[in-house]
């Protein structure tokens, strides 16, 4: 009997120096991975990931790991649909906003379009239904508009109101 | 005034302002705004939150507003923020025609014809007659819809998606008119969906207007992924240069994904309609046609199109022809069938079925005859999507293709013609749905009473329950589904209009449901956590979209 062939394991370490190991074909999840180890060939070098810390390193590695036999996604997919998230994806999305934040930060710097996409329809859907007000106070944001440019705003785009 | 603010600033200024941790980069946060981009009132929200959201929303806003009006006062508030961007020539030239333009149209925040898109021909019309008020002259409208036109044209950064859709209302712009506007045919160069429909009926001068469209989109744009094309003649052997044109305009394109047309074509032609789908055979994915006609070549195309996944077919109202089927060993690659027949040709689905076999994985049908059900049964075990309509006296055969299918989803309508389903079959439904069923569409008539019966006694994990047909009102029916909400994990109850409500907006219906449905009923009566949201249920229509 003829077993996979055994995969090479592909060493990163995050921000804080903390060494990961994981198997290729799950790095290679990561566009930005896989670009460089067909660059580099077959190396122990560790891959250093400066701008993804330990905690989120490790989450991103859990996500690649599950979907790691899914098909690449095409790249001119021009859907708009936040409702297609699958129950893993929705668990997997239930952290805190910080948190959340910092996978979205990762996934676009390593280059993982399905959870960009995955994380993006998270906040989308954390904004379906609000109101300016209401979408502020979730996520902590100012309202540094003045009154007269607030109002200006409201008036260009009243094509919306009552949409 | 220094109100004017603008993307480079606010995005720097925004950072150096905040906890950069905290908040998403402009590129993310545009990321989450195209996921909006259909949900305008989100995206409404968006705007009205900081001055960075605004900058980063608008322009996702304002790509294809024209394709988001759907009354006149929504278009006629678009075009007023437009003219505010017309030149001072423009506006002075409308002025001396006696139009009155707002005087607090000042100068804009933005220059919103920049963001442009997608562009509705027939909504961008209304919207411009709408704005002048009284009842102006066609020449005005015209005058009014080509200065706004040159100026969208000439500032914007390419067309995506071309919509004509003309309704058989009163001609104030014709074809030509729109094709001349300044730098038209540039913005044509990076179209990518192109989507033709007119109710009018192919005369001369229409064929003429049209085959000028159809001749400067082929010209213009190589890069079509979506062609979209429903011409009405009424003997489809007239204006045979429209069959032309159009299988030019699918013939030259690079990579054509989907294709959407009406047979309007004469049967003379259809070997050269059918030999420009078939250039496409690599990338092409999605087809649709309306009406039937020369099925032997149209298997030809399938069989050749092996990424095509999803098929969709309606019903004319023209006739169809030459319907002869001949049973082919081959295997097509379609996953998901949709046929929207009321009656027609049950050999061609049943081959259809019968070649998809393994791949199919959901199948809608307005016709789900004991055929159909027999050659789903002995054809395709791998369907986990079923849209039907189904007649109750067919329920024994339905239920043992039940027992043999995965479903996953699950949508049953029942002839209005028809009798009901029996009490005893609903309990049958229920000990037949499969556990993996996660979503079922109830469009039959079906008691309170029955629809409790049927949740105590249902197997299946439902996560969606939808209901199209609530003629007992909906409260009765939200009582008996929040009492088995916890113990059935259901997470979404979506609701269809009923005659008391079909009159609302989009809008209003959603914030009733919200309001009176959802918060001062169910969560009022039921104070717990487990409680499934409620949405609103579009009628089922048997096709992809």
């Amino acid at each position: 009997m003829t077993g996979a062939p055994e995969q090479r394991n592909v060493k990163l370490t995050s921000s804080e120096g903390t060494e990961f190991k994981v198997e290729r074909d799950v790095a290679e999840k990561s566009v930005l991975l896989k670009n460089m180890l067909e660059d580099v060939g077959e190396s122990d070098m560790a891959i250093p990931l400066p701008n993804v810390t330990g905690p989120i390193l490790q989450k991103v590695i859990e996500y690649c790991i599950h979907h790691r036999d899914d098909p690449v996604p095409a790249h001119d997919d021009d859907t708009k649909k936040t409702d297609d998230i699958d129950d893993w994806d929705a668990e997997f999305c239930k952290v805190d906003q910080g948190t959340l934040y910092e996978l979205i930060l990762a996934s676009n710097y390593l280059d993982i379009k399905p959870l960009l996409d995955l994380t993006c329809k998270t906040v989308a859907n954390m904004i379906k239904g609000k109101s300016p007000e209401e979408i502020r106070k979730t996520f902590n944001i100012a309202n540094d508009f003045t009154p007269e440019e607030e109002e200006q705003v409201r008036r260009e785009n009243e094509w919306c109101e009552g949409r | 005034m220094a109100m004017r603010f603008r993307i480079e600033h606010l995005s720097r200024s925004f950072f150096f302002r905040t906890n950069r941790s905290q908040q998403l980069p402009p590129e993310c946060l545009v990321g989450v705004f195209e996921l909006l981009e259909n949900d305008i009132s989100a995206l409404h929200s968006c705007i009205r939150v900081n001055r960075n959201w605004c900058c980063l929303a608008v322009p996702v806003l304002w790509r294809r507003p024209f394709e988001h009006v759907h009354s006149e006062n929504s278009g006629s508030l678009a075009i007023g923020t437009y003219i505010s961007c017309l030149p001072n020539d423009d506006k002075q030239r409308l002025k001396s025609r006696y139009v009155t333009i707002p005087t607090q149209l000042g100068q804009p925040i933005f220059f919103y014809p920049k963001f442009l898109q997608g562009f509705d021909c027939d909504n961008f019309i209304s919207s411009v007659r709408a704005w002048i008020s009284g009842d102006p002259e066609p020449e005005l409208i015209q005058l009014t819809a080509r200065l706004i036109g040159n100026m969208i044209f000439r500032r914007s950064r390419g067309l995506k998606n071309l919509r004509y859709l003309r309704k058989e209302v009163p001609d104030d712009m014709t074809l030509v008119d729109f094709l001349t506007y300044t730098e038209v045919i540039r913005a044509l160069t990076r179209l990518q969906k192109f989507e033709f429909r007119s109710s009018h009926v192919a005369d001369r001068d229409f064929t003429r207007a049209w085959l000028n469209l159809f001749s400067k989109a082929s010209t213009s744009s190589k890069n079509l992924r979506h062609i979209t094309v429903h011409i009405k003649k009424r003997n489809r052997d007239a204006y045979l240069e429209l069959d032309h044109s159009i299988t030019d305009l699918i013939g030259v394109q690079k990579c054509v994904q989907s294709i959407s047309v009406n047979s309007f074509w004469s049967t003379s032609n259809s070997q050269s309609i059918y030999q420009a789908m078939l250039r496409h055979s690599r990338s092409l994915n999605y087809l649709r046609i309306q009406g039937l006609s020369d099925l032997p070549l149209l298997l030809q195309v399938l069989r050749s199109c092996r990424n095509l996944k999803t098929l969709e077919f309606a019903q004319s109202w023209i006739r169809d022809d030459n319907f002869t089927i001949i049973p082919s060993t081959h295997t097509l690659s379609i996953q998901h069938l949709y046929y929207y027949f009321d009656y027609g040709p049950l050999n061609f689905i049943n081959e259809l079925l019968r070649m998809s076999s393994h791949n199919l994985k959901s199948f809608s049908s307005k016709q789900f005859t004991p055929l159909i059900i027999t050659t789903i049964r002995n054809y395709c075990p791998n369907i986990t999507h079923l849209c039907v309509r189904l007649i109750p006296s067919d329920f024994t055969l339905f239920e043992q293709l039940l027992n043999t299918l995965q479903l996953e989803h699950l949508t049953i309508q029942t002839p209005y013609n028809q009798p009901r389903f029996t009490y005893e079959q609903i309990i049958r439904l229920a000990l037949t749905l499969p556990e993996s069923c996660t979503y079922l569409g109830v469009d039959f008539d079906i008691y309170p009473y029955e629809l409790d019966v049927f949740l105590t006694r249902c197997n299946a994990k439902l996560k969606i329950l939808t209901l199209h047909n609530t003629s007992k009102g909906p409260f009765e029916y939200m009582d008996v589904i929040t009492r088995h909400a916890s113990s059935l994990s259901l997470r979404e109850v979506r609701l269809q209009r009923n005659s008391s409500n079909i009159y609302m907006t989009e809008y209003r219906y959603k914030k009733w449901l919200n309001e009176e449905i959802y918060l001062k009923y169910v969560k009022h009566r039921y104070n717990n956590n487990l409680l499934p949201k409620i949405s609103e249920a579009k009628p089922i229509s048997f096709s992809y979209h």
